[in-house]
């Protein structure tokens, strides 16, 4: 028997209260957790993909929907842009590189992209087996497509049309698996990568080249096209001059990965917000009626008070098994919540294929948690203030004789 | 002055156990209770008599330190415990003072035996297994050792209460109308276990009543008169 004991003892005497504040608690923080886990996975994706972009060229159209598209492979692209103009950018003075990707098909949810090997290098992805594509048809998968598709190298697999991969498979071009990359944190994982020309192959000359004999040359160089392009300046000035160059003197786009994301977080922000401020209010209906439990218990306690007085008990015992009991319950309701929190971001990441795509997880830890222990100690510690207060000036021959 | 100390100087204490010296205490600008001499001695036994207002439950909260008379010195054991500090006193109390209060038992919260580990823990001696389950049955309250407090009749209830006020062995039991709440049957029943009690731990009774079927037992009272 101790004062631990003795507050598990009263919290269990109220069980279902205890249960209630509990629960209450729990769910404000697992609310805040979730937020927590999200936005911070969320935005770490966002900038870990776009690293070392700085601009994306692309069809005209919303530039939000280009760098989602072609920067984070979530999007559907805005269109095509003609190969020769966008190179004509790329040889810009103050260009540094730029690597041309073409979109179009993907296989089983992942997408196919045509590009150079300067892409996965751009991501410092490296080969775990096999090697990087050389000649059509051949392609580099990302850990992740090999993990849940399960090809591996040397398996044959037909892309279907669209970015899903749910449209009309061409059953009649076959790409082979020559390598795989290594696990890298990145867009890459859930990508397979191959050369410019399958892509073109299948869809610019599929119907009358095909009955010409045509086929692995692909469509006339001037006509060629690119779903977009990824570009590092060579200096800073290239972000005042080269977007306004390209979008007032060329039929594409220029969209900077930094500035749309900034965007989108600003949306994204004000959910995030709300709802974190829904959580807020989950913690603070809890502080309170965990203040109003312990308030009214200590009507019903001023004789068990007395009692613990009377058996040698001091003051500052009975103030400290308070504070514990509301130390106590706010702490397992905030372990119970990050609990909560994380195990439904793990569910999430599993189960939501949007989350799988993003990589999200339940099984990291962020700084952010460790406030949030210590403001549920302080949610515990106020809410039993006032009636540690009380039972601490409890006057015993007053309490005694009002009996 | 620390807990050790005062075990240390006060628990051998001399044949008087309880010394009252000049004792008054107002309330409300009246006088409830005048003393100005009394001793209650080592394992003898006292009944506080008087009607209803006489101060009887005033002096037992006095000579329990919950309550500071308005004038005179009262020593437990030989312990001057007007001067000792509140968190002092309250130790000091939970060693050598066992109380019986009239209804309120127990902590219902807790089961039987950890009332009496409570009482234990509270007056911060160690924990002692041996020593609850003993007193549990000599009071015949064994088979309620696991009971929740609050599932407990009346008599059983004041019974474990005797049980947790003898259970750290105090030098003076302070009852006070242990007996109004019971049937005849269950009364002398709580009168005999408070008297064995006190007998094995070599405590001194001190019981305020007026509850005529007790008044037999006892040769030594305090008569306290009625106030206007």
């Amino acid at each position: 028997m101790n004062l631990l004991t003795l507050s598990l003892a009263y919290l269990r005497d109220r069980a279902l209260n205890s249960a209630l504040n509990l629960v209450l608690l729990a769910l404000g923080v697992a609310t805040i957790v979730l937020l927590i886990l999200f936005a911070s996975q969320f935005e770490e994706r966002l900038t870990k993909d776009a690293r070392g972009v700085h601009l994306v060229i692309g069809a005209k159209g919303s530039p939000l929907q280009l760098v989602l598209s072609s920067i984070f492979h979530v999007d559907i692209p805005t269109g095509n842009i003609s190969l020769a103009e966008a190179t004509k950018i790329s040889k810009h003075r103050l260009v540094a590189s730029a690597i041309p990707l073409a979109l179009g098909d993907a296989y089983r949810g992942f997408r196919i992209v045509g590009t150079e090997s300067s892409y996965p290098a751009s991501y410092k992805a490296e080969l775990d087996d096999g090697r990087l594509w050389k000649k059509p048809f051949e392609t580099t998968i990302g850990a992740r497509v090999m993990k849940e598709t399960g090809l591996k190298v040397g398996d044959m697999f037909s892309g279907a049309h669209g970015i899903k991969g749910t449209g009309k498979v061409h059953e009649e071009n076959g790409y082979r698996v020559v390598g795989v990359f290594k696990r890298t944190g990145t867009v890459i994982d859930r990508l397979i990568l191959t050369t410019m020309e399958s892509v073109w192959i299948i869809h610019e000359i599929k119907e009358e080249a095909k009955a010409k004999g045509l086929m692995i040359e692909g469509p006339p160089s001037e006509e060629r096209e690119i779903t977009a392009m990824v570009i590092r300046y060579r200096s800073p000035i290239a972000a005042i001059t080269l977007p306004r160059y390209i979008n007032a003197n060329t039929g594409m786009q220029a969209a900077s990965p930094g500035y749309e994301i900034r965007r989108l977080m600003a949306l994204v922000g004000v959910g995030v917000q709300t709802l974190q401020g829904f959580g807020i209010m989950l913690i603070a209906t809890a502080a309170l009626s965990m203040f109003i439990a312990l308030y009214n218990a200590m009507q019903n306690r001023r004789y068990d008070i007395v009692i613990m007085r009377s058996l040698g008990a001091t003051r500052r015992k009975l103030f400290c098994q308070i504070l514990l009991e509301g130390l106590i319950l706010a702490c397992a309701g905030t372990v119970l919540g990050i609990v909560i929190g994380h195990a439904i971001i793990e569910l999430l990441g599993q189960l939501l294929p949007q989350a799988r795509a993003m990589g999200l997880t339940g099984v990291i830890w962020v700084r952010e948690e460790w406030y949030l222990l210590l403001l549920s100690g302080i949610v515990g510690l106020v809410s039993a203030a006032l009636p540690a207060v009380q039972a601490y000036r409890t006057d015993i021959a007053v309490t005694l004789s009002a009996r | 002055m620390s807990e050790s100390s005062i075990q240390h100087r006060y628990a051998t204490s001399g044949s008087s156990v309880v010394r009252v010296e000049g004792l008054r205490h107002d309330f409300g600008g009246r006088t409830i209770l005048d003393i100005p001499n009394w001793t209650a001695h080592k394992a003898e036994h006292y009944l506080v008599l008087g009607p209803s207002g006489s101060g009887k439950t005033t002096l037992l909260n006095i000579l329990a330190g919950l309550l500071r008379p308005t004038a005179g010195t009262v020593s437990v054991s030989e312990q001057d415990i007007g001067s000792l500090g509140s968190g002092v006193m309250d130790v000091f109390r939970g060693r050598h003072i066992g109380i019986v209060f009239q209804t309120l038992h127990l902590l219902s919260a807790l089961s039987v035996a950890d009332n009496l580990h409570l009482a234990r823990y509270m007056a911060g001696l160690p924990r002692q297994d041996s020593r609850v389950r003993r007193v549990l049955d000599d009071l015949g309250l064994r088979s309620l050792t696991n009971a929740r407090a609050r599932a407990l009749s009346q008599g059983e209830a004041q019974r474990v209460a005797i049980a947790r006020a003898v259970i750290n062995e105090p030098a003076v039991i302070l009852a006070d109308e242990p007996t109004s709440a019971l049937d005849d049957a269950n009364t002398t029943q709580v009168m005999n276990l408070l008297y064995e009690q006190a007998e094995t731990c070599g405590a001194t009774l001190i019981i305020a009543t007026h509850d005529r079927r007790i008044k037999d037992r006892f040769t030594a009272v305090l008569e306290l008169g009625a106030r206007q």
